[in-house]
């Protein structure tokens, strides 16, 4: 088992030497503060896919904006098993006798903890409230544009998928870019993964084009390699290699720490437990692809 | 405050201004029924309806994919059908006729077929599937019924007129996307004129056609215009198609907002607004029939209702 | 006619090493028939993406399945000018006069039109009625998930994007697969096109993969360069570049009398008019695709 660790920690270094490393200087005084922006779909998702990558740059200086897309209507469990002095202070949310907590709890409960997660970088958390396509009445799903979701009427923007052809909802992302104008934006993978995660990239990605057609000066679009990039297909023609690697070892502490943030998510039991099953081995390494680079 | 006054009253006097322009025949609300709803007397986007000879309402409750009859006062009565493909059932019906008998037939439009009914609602039968054959339609629009029986069906995407006996058996069919002049979509509503000619809504090019029983243009009525200063025999997509006892011909003309009405030979009588309000994503005068009475009947398709004028 | 076919193969294997390409040579009697299916977000989408490698493969005898993945709602205009003689029997779509036409009718309108391309193939239509994420009421749009589309309930399933989520939804999808077993299947690029574009592409990407657990004979996943590939970093750094490029030259006109069949997209003017505006450098001589699965290695 540790000899497997090391060598999924060591391939993956031998792989960095390979290829050319993009990370940017370190900033430099006088200059207007340089902006990192990381949007995540859901409360977790900047922390889980870039979370060291904004720890490092907020360190060299850049001014760090965790963005979450959604507003969190599905995803808290309760425990039904009864409350004993000696469990933690907090509910298993991969416990085969969870529930649902209702819709509106839990986007509380996920928006405060994105905050918490936001503070320990620090970042500025900024929450764009697009709907979550399902929650739960009861213990049933429910989904978007059925009448039971109607009638409950969530809080939130439109669905995501659905933000992405409504020119003020793109809008509502470029402004945000203008704002900030970040050197670096990093989001999901386009396509091939959770259908909130593909489309709120794809708002980003949209947004982003329109930031560059007017000008704003932003500079570089960045996904995560996820979904379809994983396939075996995209990794034998080097579609699914990162041209960006970011070498987050020294701040691997503060993105488990902000992961660690999101009780609901983990159970309280930190990051093994969260990532127990699905480690990836380069977690030194933050991987992306440049989709769009303004800076040529 | 006095400034107020004056705006309201501006207001006021320039909507009945309107109002009256319009309202040349002084044609009144006798009643208005009905909202949004699946319960007995509510509906989801009413269709096409038609009044019997005892002054019944038959009423295509399109989105509920059913029929509801009511009194003449709007009381209802019974209704029938739900989604399905079933005898009985419906896939999102449009038109409706009755015959002398009292019958009730029903396009079931996206079920590509035509369902017969008694007047309590009784299945009798139905006639097409989704093909080119005689007996086949798809998507029937508009039914209609003349004096001998005779059943008139649109058969849209076949382009043509389909005629069956009151048992459903296939008689003739005429028509093209040529000869009956449209460009690409069907009319939508079919009628007999009291001649006995066939006459349509010919919705896209904004203008009726009639034709004989067996297909020879007679006579096109109408041309576009649109907006509160469209003019009488100016039509924006009329749709629905009545014609009374007496022969006038009625109109629903959709873009206009109001409810036209010509006679037998398509000279203008008179027209009225049928909400007053231009929203066209609010209100939508679809269906139209007459009673015996001489009342006029309309559904408006997005505001969930029926209106009931008295000329 | 065999002598055709000959060439046209030859002129195809050329063409691959030309493009370091890769495909199926033609199919050898007496096997069962090999199957193409291409899934089209819209009506017409089938024809954008893979038109002419739809016609070149059923010409080499595989068995060609065309899926409209969305029942359209939307997408229907009608002129306001009025009827003149001589004036085509058509409404022009693009007409700065144009307004839509109803949900319902579109829906007919376009899958009557789609059934005509599809003969026009010689492929067997089969229509999903996944969900238009709008339509029009009156010359308003309303959105889905709004209490207005709610109400009105036009016909269909879920929408596309919510479809993903849904496993019975994705098993819409997967049961097609099973059914035909298709050697390539086509559809949209992975993300970065119009939401509908984007999802229908991953319920597909998803289904195919679900089928291809149970191991189910499926052959490849292609999709074509859009979307992001045409960026600008994307090509740059060969993402965009596609693996698969497929000769259609000789299968234009059964693609153009396709595409001719949606009337209410182009006018009727043809594909001069459809695409005219739509894209810069595109060459339709070749179909590419970028493979996202294959597990014929």
């Amino acid at each position: 088992m540790i000899a497997k660790t090391a060598k999924e920690i060591l391939l993956p270094l031998l792989f960095t030497q390979l290829f050319i490393f993009s990370v940017a200087a370190a900033q430099t005084s006088g200059k207007p503060r340089k902006c990192i922006m990381i949007f995540g779909a859901h409360a977790d998702d900047v922390d889980e896919n870039a979370g060291g990558t904004l720890a490092k740059y907020v360190a060299m200086g850049y001014e760090g904006i965790y963005v979450c897309a959604i507003n969190n209507l599905d995803g808290c469990n309760l425990e039904r098993t009864p409350w004993y002095d000696k469990g933690p202070n907090f509910t298993i949310s991969n416990s085969p006798h969870k529930y649902r907590v209702d819709a509106l709890e839990t986007s509380q409960i996920r928006e405060e903890e994105a905050k918490a997660a936001a503070a320990v970088y620090p970042a500025i958390p900024i929450f764009l409230n697009y709907k979550e396509p399902t929650f739960f009445i009861g213990r049933k799903i429910v989904y978007y544009g059925s009448p039971e979701y109607d009638a409950f009427d969530p809080p939130g923007r439109p669905l995501i998928p659905i933000a992405t052809y409504m020119d003020s909802e793109v809008d509502s992302v470029y402004e945000l870019l203008k704002k900030y104008q970040p050197e670096i934006v990093i989001t999901h993978t386009l396509g091939g993964e959770k259908m909130d995660h593909g489309n709120t990239a794809y708002l980003i990605y949209l947004a982003f084009k329109k930031a560059m057609d007017n000008h704003v000066p932003v500079g570089k679009l960045w996904m995560v390699v996820n979904g379809w990039f994983l396939d075996k297909e995209a990794q034998r023609t080097g579609r699914g290699k990162p041209d960006v690697h970011i070498d987050v070892k020294a701040y691997l502490k503060t993105k488990y720490t902000a992961l660690n943030k999101h009780i609901s998510q983990n159970g309280g039991f930190g990051r093994d437990y969260v990532m127990g099953n699905e480690t990836q081995p380069k977690e030194v390494i933050e991987e992306f692809i440049t989709v769009l680079d303004n800076t040529k | 405050m006095k400034k107020h006054i004056y705006i309201i009253s501006t207001l006021v006097a320039s909507t009945l201004t309107s109002l009256v322009a319009l309202s040349q025949t002084g044609a009144v609300m006798v009643t208005k029924w009905g909202e949004f709803g699946d319960k007995p007397g509510q509906f989801k986007f009413p269709a096409m309806l038609a009044v019997s000879k005892d002054s019944n309402v038959y009423v295509v409750d399109q989105h509920n994919h059913r029929v509801q009859k009511f009194d003449a006062n709007g009381n209802f009565i019974q209704m029938w059908g739900k989604f399905g493909t079933g005898a009985g059932e419906f896939n999102y019906p449009y038109g409706i006729g009755i015959d002398s008998k009292g019958n009730v037939y029903v396009s079931d439009m996206n079920n590509n077929r035509v369902q017969k009914f008694s007047s309590k609602g009784d299945y009798i039968g139905s006639v097409g599937s989704y093909g080119t054959g005689d007996a086949q339609l798809k998507y029937p629009y508009g039914i209609a019924i003349d004096n001998n029986d005779v059943l008139y069906v649109i058969d849209a995407f076949n382009y043509c007129i389909k005629k069956f006996t009151a048992d459903l058996k296939f008689l003739s069919k005429w028509g093209s996307a040529e000869s009956i002049g449209i460009k690409l979509y069907m009319p939508h509503e079919i009628a007999i004129t009291k001649e006995g000619n066939v006459i349509l809504s010919d919705r896209q090019n904004h203008r009726l056609a009639i034709f004989s029983k067996d297909g020879t243009l007679v006579k096109r009525i109408g041309e576009y215009g649109e907006g509160k200063d469209a003019k009488a025999g100016q039509f924006s997509e009329p749709h629905g198609l009545a014609v009374s006892a007496a022969g006038d011909i009625y109109i629903t003309d959709r873009y206009n907002f109001r409810i036209q009405e010509l006679d037998g030979n398509g000279a203008s009588k008179a027209q009225w607004l049928a909400t007053g309000i231009f929203e066209d994503d609010k209100y939508f005068p679809l269906g139209i029939a007459t009673g015996s009475d001489g009342c006029v009947y309309i559904t408006d398709h997005y505001a969930h209702c029926i209106h009931k004028y008295k000329l | 006619m065999k002598q055709k076919k000959f060439l046209a193969t030859i002129m195809l294997v050329f063409l691959l090493s030309f493009f370091s390409i890769e495909t199926v040579s033609a199919q050898p009697t007496g096997k069962p028939q090999k199957c193409i299916m291409v899934f089209g977000a819209h009506a017409d989408d089938v024809e954008s993406i893979a038109g002419g490698t739809l016609a070149k493969y059923i010409a080499m005898g595989y068995k060609g399945i065309y899926v409209g993945t969305i029942n359209n709602l939307a997408g229907c205009s009608l002129e306001k000018t009025p009827y003149f003689n001589g004036a085509p029997l058509f409404t022009i779509s693009n007409s700065p006069r144009k307004y839509p036409v109803d949900a319902l009718e579109t829906s007919q309108i376009r899958q009557e039109e789609a059934l005509q391309a599809a003969e026009v193939f010689g492929a067997t239509p089969i229509f999903l009625d996944f969900r238009e994420p709008w339509f029009s009421m009156g010359r308003k749009q309303i959105d889905y998930g709004t209490i207005q589309y709610q109400q009105f309930s036009p016909p269909g399933r879920k929408l596309i994007s919510i479809a993903t989520i849904v496993s019975a939804d994705v098993d819409v999808v997967c049961e097609l697969l099973r059914k035909y077993q298709p050697e390539i299947v086509i559809t949209h690029t992975l993300g970065g096109e119009k939401l509908d574009h984007g999802n229908t592409a991953y319920l597909v990407y998803l289904a195919f993969k679900r089928v291809m657990k149970e191991k189910m004979p499926l052959g490849k996943l292609w999709m074509p360069v859009r979307g992001w590939f045409s960026e600008t970093a994307a090509q740059k750094n060969g993402r965009g570049k596609p693996d698969i490029g497929i000769d259609v030259k000789e299968y234009l006109p059964i693609k153009y009398a396709a595409y001719d069949k949606h009337i209410s997209q182009n006018g009727g003017f043809g594909r001069d008019y459809v695409l005219s505006n739509k894209r810069g450098p595109y060459n339709d001589q070749v179909e590419e695709f970028i493979t996202v699965i294959d597990i014929t290695r």
